[in-house]
């Protein structure tokens, strides 16, 4: 039975049959959005899709056998970890998970940064590795207050499941811990104002710059996943009603996540880009603080 | 060892092509230097093989943002050379291309700044304006880019609906004051990625000859339009706008408040433009001679040097752009900063290379 | 097969990134093709992105008579870019020269080096153009349209080392 459902997360709900369309529905709303804020109309509905297929059937670039091989693993292997990421979310808490699932997750999710930061080093350019590094940089940075916050969450619930933090963690500590956790989020989309690890201006296109056709749309699947995994674990722990039916358990979670991606598009319309140092100091300081915060809360409550 | 890391020569951060090679220590900048020369169409030579009516089409094509302050700049030099005056119509419809160009290029400037760094809305809201005065532009001179306006002894065309002129440059500024200039000096992001970046000391804005609105935002009030007035300029009142900072911030509010004065100064010719002929009937016989003519571009001064034997061909010409003098001015700017504010830096000098490269 | 076969053509339809490569112009083009991207003509409606890589690129529009310090990183760029892909001629000095024909230190005009397959004439070209001639770009790159024949046999990396191409 564990199987079969580990399975249904994991292909159908929230996973890919659902977390396709969805990622894609959402680089497209993000896109639109940031267009109607510049006063233009924006990209087409199915632009992400497209551009997807498109680069899907460019002819790859020929590369040395070890360097082909790794430009290709890397990106495949962030899209499966988000995959499984997705997979875990506590969309359903009564339908179960296991003890320490939220490790699990938490490593799942980093998974796909760490492989931006080795697939820029092996596209052995220049600009990738500097969009490595930063990306690197960043990852330490926000990992910070993205800790924190689920450290505060678990203390609150007494438990490492994600099913029992999405039930059972205090709301004082669960709202300041998801601002904590929603700050984070930019800085994985590479949004506004914590873009710095993809400024076209500068490194042209960070870590991916060197990746072409079927490669790049590898990392654009990713992009996609991450957006869904990442707004939908904020949305998942929004949630704390034991006894909701699924419908109403489906409707709030991709409500709450569509909402969330139209405050950070609007975040990200709306502000300019911060330099990497900059964002550092914002995460170590003021992101930190938050979480921390929600860390104190969740201990004094104890 | 430092890498050195090449932008350019074709890079998303410059709109045209060259090199900056900065030597980084982390994100530190040690050491940069510009390498220029990828637009280098050999246009002085061309010019002294092309006749004078050429040369100007010639000249307009040195650069495409200020397209018209070299054939302005060029047509007074044949003028001054031939002894000629242009008549006073013609002189306010020069004052107010010139001033619409400067328009076009602080709006853009403006815009690929906020593009640096990484505000996207404020660059769309800059071009958007800046569709205003394209669209003036193009109803005065018929061309969008490059408006082929000036000639020796006056200018192509009439400004035929100076009502319309008028009703666009007052938008501009009310945008411009209103929007721009508000979002520009309070966003947080924004003065968080200008203020304090890029600093170039008046001592250094002196030393290294500094021009135009970088000279400015060092403390340096020096402007051709008022220390040496051309054309209707010294019948139009306004104001130099200076600061004293000398960061990329400065460079900012100076070319922001220039958009206003702009404005003002537009709005002045249009209401003193007196009727009459807007060019002489002949063109000009230009003797033998030699002759240096200056005009403030939107970049700073621009020079030229022409000579001529007398022939309908010049023996030389010389033009000496405002990105030449400030470009060496960018390497004491970036030194110590971050590697993140290189492209930012760069642009707000303004820089031109293919104005420089010629 | 054939289904396939429309999406992908479709999604090239629907999605044309750009390079933009400025071989020695002036900045007119240039900046019309800037203008493309703001709001008045909005051309990210169309799909169309200008891309900062070279390597994400289907199209690449250039600029420029192509001077002498361009060309070497004109080939480069061009080579780095994945197939299938189109070239733009953008403005007249990639397609003739234009007014600096006969200057020392221009090779163009441009399909002498790289084959071009749609050309913008317009000094500038307006940005409505621009986009009609991406458009054409667009045609080809899907297989609309078929390719047009190369106008010259590209000439290589000695352009140089000869002192120009006559």
């Amino acid at each position: 039975m564990t199987v079969v459902r580990g399975l249904i997360s994991l292909l159908v709900f929230p996973g890919a049959l659902f977390a396709l369309p969805a990622g894609w529905f959402m680089m497209w709303l993000q896109r639109k959005i940031n267009a109607r804020a510049q006063g233009r109309i924006g990209p087409p509905f199915f632009q992400p899709f497209f551009d997807f297929v498109k680069l899907l059937a460019k002819e790859p670039v020929v590369r040395p056998r070890l360097q082909g091989f790794l430009m290709t693993v890397l990106p495949l292997a962030a899209v499966a970890s988000t995959l499984g990421a997705i997979a875990l979310l506590p969309v359903f808490p009564k339908a179960g998970g296991f003890s320490g699932d939220l490790v699990l997750l938490v490593s799942l999710i980093e998974v796909g940064p760490l492989c931006a930061v080795l697939g820029g080093f092996v596209s052995r350019s220049l600009y990738g590795g500097i969009g490595a590094s930063r990306e690197a940089v960043l990852t330490l940075a926000y990992n910070v207050p993205f800790l924190i916050a689920l450290f505060a969450l678990v203390a609150s619930a007494g438990s490492f499941s994600l099913a029992g933090v999405a039930l059972a963690a205090a709301w004082p500590v669960r709202v300041l811990a998801l601002i904590a956790l929603v700050a984070c989020i930019p800085v994985k989309l590479h949004l506004n104002p914590f873009s710095a690890a993809s400024a076209e201006q500068e490194i042209y296109a960070g870590s991916t710059t060197e990746y072409d056709g079927p490669r790049l749309a590898l990392w654009e699947l990713a992009h996609a996943l991450e957006w869904v995994a990442l707004t939908g674990l904020v949305a998942s722990l929004a949630f704390p009603v034991a006894d909701a039916a699924w419908p109403v358990r489906v409707v709030v979670f991709v409500a709450v996540s569509v909402a969330l991606v139209v405050v950070l598009s609007f975040a990200a319309a709306s502000t300019a880009r911060l330099k990497l140092a900059q964002t550092a100091r914002w995460f170590l300081l003021c992101g930190s603080g938050i979480a921390l915060s929600a860390l104190v809360v969740a201990f004094v409550r104890l | 060892m430092s890498p050195v890391i090449t932008m350019g020569p074709f890079h998303p951060a410059l709109e045209e092509p060259y090199k900056i090679d900065v030597v980084c220590e982390g994100e530190h900048v040690t050491d940069a230097s510009i390498r220029v020369g990828f637009n280098f169409r050999a246009i002085e030579w061309l010019a002294e093989r092309k006749n004078y009516t050429a040369d100007i089409a010639l000249f307009e094509h040195v650069c495409g943002i200020c397209s018209n302050v070299h054939t302005l700049c060029l047509s007074r030099a044949i003028e001054t050379l031939a002894g000629i005056e242009v008549p006073e119509r013609a002189q306010y419809i020069r004052v107010v291309v010139a001033e619409a160009e400067r328009l076009h290029s602080h709006l853009l400037w403006a815009g690929i700044a906020c593009e640096l760094i990484g505000f996207e809305t404020l660059f769309m809201a800059c071009f958007g304006l800046r569709e205003k005065i394209m669209d003036v532009l193009e109803a005065i001179s018929g061309n969008r880019v490059n408006y082929a306006m000036n000639r020796p002894g006056g200018v192509n065309r009439d400004i035929a609906d100076p009502g319309a002129v008028l009703a666009a440059v007052r938008a501009i500024a009310d945008a411009t004051s209103k929007q721009l200039i508000p979002v520009l000096t309070t966003d947080a992001t924004v003065r968080a990625r200008c203020a304090g970046v890029g600093v170039l000391t008046r001592a250094d804005a002196i030393a290294y000859g500094a021009v135009g609105p970088t000279a400015r935002a060092s403390g340096l009030p020096q402007d051709i339009r008022a220390s040496a007035p051309y054309e209707a300029y010294d019948r139009l009142l306004f104001e130099v706008p200076v600061r004293q900072e000398g960061d990329v911030f400065a460079r900012v509010v100076v070319r922001a408040l220039e958009i206003l004065e702009s404005c003002r100064i537009i709005e002045q010719a249009i209401e003193q433009m007196p009727a009459g002929p807007f060019r002489g009937d002949d063109y000009p016989k230009v003797p033998a001679g030699e002759v240096c003519s200056r005009i403030e571009g939107p970049r700073g001064e621009v020079f030229y040097y022409v000579a001529s034997d007398g022939s309908d061909t010049p023996t030389r010409v010389r033009v000496r752009t405002p990105t030449f003098a400030n470009m060496p001015t960018a390497r004491p700017m970036v030194l110590g900063q971050t590697f993140a504010d290189v492209p930012l830096i760069q642009a707000s000098l303004d820089p031109c290379y293919s104005c420089t490269d010629r | 097969m054939s289904l396939l076969d429309s999406l992908v053509r479709t999604a090239r339809r629907r999605s044309p990134w750009l390079f933009h490569l400025n071989a020695g112009s002036c900045n007119g083009c240039d900046i019309e093709l800037v203008a493309c991207l703001t709001p008045r003509y909005d051309v990210e409606q169309l799909g169309i992105r200008l891309e900062a890589s070279p390597r994400h690129a289907d199209i690449i529009v250039v600029s420029g008579p192509v001077t002498r310090t361009t060309l070497e990183a004109l080939q480069t760029v061009y080579a780095q870019v994945p197939d299938p892909k189109v070239v733009v001629a953008l403005g007249s000095c990639p397609a003739s020269c234009n007014m600096f024909a006969g200057s020392p230190t221009v090779v163009g005009p441009l399909d002498r080096i790289i084959p071009v397959d749609v050309y913008v004439p317009g000094c500038p070209p307006r940005p409505d153009a621009i986009v009609a001639g991406i458009a054409d770009a667009v045609a080809i790159l899907c297989g609309d349209v078929p390719r047009p024949e190369p106008t010259h046999v590209p000439v290589v990396a000695d352009a140089c080392a000869t002192g120009g191409l006559s």
